[in-house]
C-alpha cells in the first residue's frame, strides 16, 4: 500500500500566558558611560548588548530578535558597532540566543565598513575574516552590564499548524489545520519557557480530539558545557502527544565544517481526547550519536546517525541537506532492523523580515514554516520533536554558512535604506 | 476535436505570451513527468543550483502511462537544483477516476522520486551535455526509468531562434511495474524565441510533439499532443531560492 504522511508544527492550551508577561522587564539601556557601540545597538533594539575593549580590539556581544534573518541581523549590529572605530582596531562580533554565545565574527573595522558599505565583494571580505567556532568563542565577562536585556520579555505569536497525509487506503489525502497561539519568553541565561495551545480548525485524522488542546508546553536550557561544547535540553509536553524529556550536545570541530552531536530523550504518551487523558508511563527512550559534516562553498549538510529510536529498535540515519539562504531542504532516508523510510523536509521562511522591537509583550509573526514527508505513516525511525535543539540554538550560524553567505550581511542594510 | 482545441489553446497562449518579452529565458523546462525535458523524455539539462520548481500536469487516459484508457494521470510535482548538476524530483500522480477501496470517492495516488546528474556540461565543439538519471526507484516503480542522455544545442542563422536535440537510451536494469523509457529515444527543440520553443520527440514508444511559452521568466505553460493526435499540458513555477 502506498501511505505516506506530512507533518508540520505541534499541538496544545494557552496556559501560562499572563504568567509569563506579569514578570516582563522594560526596555532598559543601563545609565552611566557605554560605549557608543552599544548605545547605538541597544538604541535600534538588539538585546544582551555588552562591549568590552582593549586598544587593539572591540569585542561585541549581542542577541538579534529584530530580524528574521540572523545574518541580516549580524550584518547590520556590525554596521553600527563598526561606525567611529579606528580603521586598524579588531572588531569581533559575537551573536548570542538566550545570552549563550554562539560564535565569534572577527576583522578589522575599516573592513568591516569596507565590505558592508559595498566598496568589496564576499570573496576580498571572507580572506580577511576570522571566525570563532565553539571552543574558541569569546564570552562577555561575568560581571557584564547587558544593555537593553531581553530577560522575562514574552513573545506571542500565531503558529500555524498543517498535516496531511498521502496514500491511506480510505483518503489517500487527509490533512488537519490548526493555529497554535504561544507565548515564548526568556527569565535567564539560556532558558526559555514556551506556552503554546492549539486551535481546531480542520482534522480528518482524530474526531476525538478537542477543538482546544495543549500544544507544545516546555521548559528548555541551552548553554555552555566544558571543553567548548554546547548542551540543550528540554522537559515538558512535545509534539506527536510525547511528554517527558530530551537532551542533546554537539560541537564543531575543523573550522566548524565537522559537527558531532549525541543525545536521547526518555518519554510517554500523553493525548487529550474529548472525554479521557489518554497516558503511558514515562519509560520510552532513545538515544543517537550523529556526524555531520558541512561542505564549504554549498552549505551542504551531510549526517550520519546511529540511534536506538523509541520503536525499541537500532538503526542508522543519512540526512542530505542543503541551505539556500533562509530554506533548507533535507532529503533522508532511515533504516532500522526491519523497516525502512525515506522522506524530505522542508523549512521555509514566512513573512515579515522584521519585527518591531522587543519588549515586555509583543506580537509577532513565527519566523519559519517546517515541512516533512516521509514515504510511510508507520513507526520508522522516531525520536521525540524536539524543538529547542542545538540547531535553534545555534541560530544556524554555522562558519560555513556565514562564509558562504556573507552578501546576506548586507540584507538589513538594504532594507533599512529602503525603508528609509 | 482535439486538434481544435489544441489550436485555440496554442492562440490563446501566443497572445498571453507578449508580456515574457525580455525576461531572461529559463535553462531548460519540465517534462510532463516532472523532470527537466521536452515531452515525454528527458534531456540533459538540469535545474540550475538553487532553483525550484513545481508544476501540475494531466496526461490524457489515452497514452497515461498507468491505467492507459482508465484515468488521466494528473502529476503534482516539486523539483529542486539541490547541488550544481543534481536535480531532484518529489512528485505526486493522481489517478482521479480509480479509486483504491470499493465504495470510497478517494482517488489512488502514486508517489515517486526521481534523480538526475549531469555528467558533462556541453561543450564549445561537437560535445554534448551527458546526464543520467533514475526515476521511481522504490515501490511498485510504476513510472520508473534508468537512462543516458546527450543534449546538444545548436544555434541557427535565423533571428534568435536555436536548435537543441537530445538522444538517449532507457536501461532495463530494475524490475518494475511499468518502464517509461524502455530503449532509444530522442527529440528536438526549436526555440523560435527564448520564451517560445516547439518540440517534436520519439519517446520510446510513440511520437509526440508540443509548445512551450514562458511567462514573465518563471511560469510556462506546455501543450502537447501525445502520439501526434492526443493533448495533454499543464504549467509549471520555477523559481531561484
Amino acid at each position: 500500500m502506498l501511505s505516506g504522511r506530512f507533518r508540520t508544527g505541534w499541538a496544545g492550551p494557552v496556559i501560562l500566558t499572563a504568567l509569563l508577561s506579569a514578570g516582563g522587564a522594560a526596555a532598559a539601556v543601563p545609565s552611566g558611560p557605554l560605549p557608543p557601540s552599544a548605545r547605538a545597538l541597544a538604541a535600534r533594539g538588539f538585546e544582551n548588548v555588552v562591549v568590552t575593549e582593549t586598544p587593539d580590539r572591540v569585542t561585541v556581544w549581542y542577541e538579534n530578535r529584530i530580524y528574521r534573518y540572523e545574518m541580516a541581523g549580524l550584518g547590520e549590529a556590525a554596521f553600527l558597532a563598526a561606525a567611529g572605530l579606528d580603521s586598524s582596531r579588531t572588531l569581533v562580533m559575537v551573536p548570542e540566543n538566550r545570552g549563550v554565545a554562539i560564535v565569534g565574527i572577527a576583522a578589522a573595522a575599516g573592513d568591516w565598513r569596507r565590505f558592508l558599505d559595498g566598496r568589496e565583494g564576499a570573496a576580498w571580505f571572507r580572506s580577511r575574516l576570522r571566525i570563532m567556532a565553539d571552543g574558541e568563542v569569546p564570552h562577555p565577562p561575568a560581571d557584564a552590564v547587558r544593555s537593553n536585556p531581553r530577560w522575562w520579555r514574552t513573545d506571542l505569536a500565531l503558529r500555524p499548524l498543517f498535516s496531511f497525509e498521502l496514500g491511506i487506503a480510505d483518503n489517500p489525502f487527509q490533512y488537519s489545520a490548526w493555529l497554535a497561539p504561544e507565548a515564548v519568553m526568556s527569565p535567564a541565561t539560556g532558558v526559555l519557557l514556551t506556552v503554546q495551545g492549539e486551535v481546531r480548525l480542520h482534522d480528518e485524522f482524530d474526531p476525538f480530539t478537542p477543538d482546544v488542546v495543549p500544544g507544545r508546553n516546555t521548559v528548555s536550557w541551552g548553554g555552555r558545557l566544558p571543553a567548548g561544547w554546547l548542551g540543550a535540553a528540554s522537559a515538558g509536553l512535545f509534539p506527536d502527544h510525547r511528554y517527558g524529556v530530551t537532551a542533546r550536545t554537539g560541537r564543531l570541530f575543523r573550522s566548524g565544517t565537522v559537527d558531532l552531536q549525541a543525545g536521547g530523550d526518555l518519554s510517554g504518551f500523553l493525548k487529550f481526547s474529548r472525554h479521557v487523558v489518554l497516558y503511558s508511563p514515562m519509560e520510552t527512550w532513545s538515544a543517537f550519536v550523529a556526524g555531520t559534516y558541512r561542505t564549504p562553498g554549498i552549505d551542504l549538510e551531510t549526517t550520519v546517525t546511529g540511534a536506538r529510536f523509541m520503536e525499541k529498535r537500532m538503526g542508522g540515519r543519512l540526512d542530505v541537506a542543503r541551505r539556500f539562504g533562509e530554506t533548507r531542504v533535507d532529503f533522508f532516508g532511515i533504516k532500522t532492523e526491519d523497516a525502512s523510510v525515506v522522506g524530505m523536509e522542508v523549512e521555509v521562511a514566512l513573512p515579515t523580515r522584521r519585527w518591531s522591537r522587543p519588549k515586555a509583550v509583543r506580537l509577532r509573526t513565527v519566523p519559519t514554516f517546517p515541512l516533512t514527508y516521509r514515504e510511510s505513516v508507520h513507526d520508522i525511525g522516531r525520536q521525540v520533536s524536539m524543538f529547542d535543539d542545538l540547531e535553534r540554538l545555534r541560530k544556524g550560524l554555522y562558519p560555513t554558512f556565514i562564509l558562504d553567505n556573507l552578501d546576506d550581511l548586507r540584507r538589513g542594510l538594504r532594507s533599512e535604506a529602503e525603508g528609509r | 476535436m482535439n486538434r481544435l482545441r489544441f489550436s485555440i489553446a496554442v492562440l490563446l497562449l501566443v497572445v498571453l505570451a507578449a508580456p515574457a518579452r525580455g525576461t531572461e529565458p529559463q535553462t531548460g523546462h519540465a517534462s510532463l513527468g516532472g523532470t527537466s525535458g521536452l515531452i515525454n523524455t528527458p534531456t540533459a539539462d538540469v535545474l540550475s543550483d538553487a532553483t525550484f520548481r513545481v508544476g501540475y500536469f494531466r496526461i490524457d487516459k489515452r497514452w497515461a502511462y498507468q491505467l492507459r484508457g482508465v484515468s488521466d494521470n494528473d502529476v503534482y510535482f516539486v523539483s529542486f537544483g539541490f547541488l550544481p548538476r543534481v536535480e531532484l524530483t518529489v512528485r505526486a500522480t493522481v489517478f482521479k477516476d480509480v479509486t483504491l477501496l470499493p465504495d470510497t470517492d478517494f482517488p489512488q495516488v502514486d508517489r515517486m522520486g526521481s534523480a538526475r546528474v549531469l555528467l558533462l556540461p556541453e561543450g564549445r565543439g561537437a560535445r554534448p551535455a551527458v546526464a543520467a538519471g533514475l526515476d521511481d526507484p522504490r515501490g511498485t516503480r510504476r513510472f520508473h526509468s534508468l537512462y543516458l542522455v546527450g543534449t546538444k544545442t545548436v544555434p541557427l542563422p535565423v533571428g534568435q531562434m536555436t536548435l537543441r536535440a537530445s538522444g538517449g537510451y532507457g536501461f532495463p536494469a530494475f524490475s518494475a511495474a511499468r518502464r517509461v523509457l524502455d530503449g532509444g529515444f530522442g527529440g528536438v527543440e526549436l526555440g523560435f524565441r527564448p520564451y517560445l520553443t516547439g518540440t517534436l520527440e520519439y519517446d520510446s514508444e510513440k511520437w509526440n510533439t508540443g509548445m512551450c511559452l514562458v511567462f514573465l521568466g518563471h511560469l510556462s505553460v506546455h501543450a502537447a499532443l501525445l502520439h501526434l493526435d492526443t493533448l495533454s499540458g499543464g504549467a509549471a513555477w520555477t523559481q531561484p531560492f
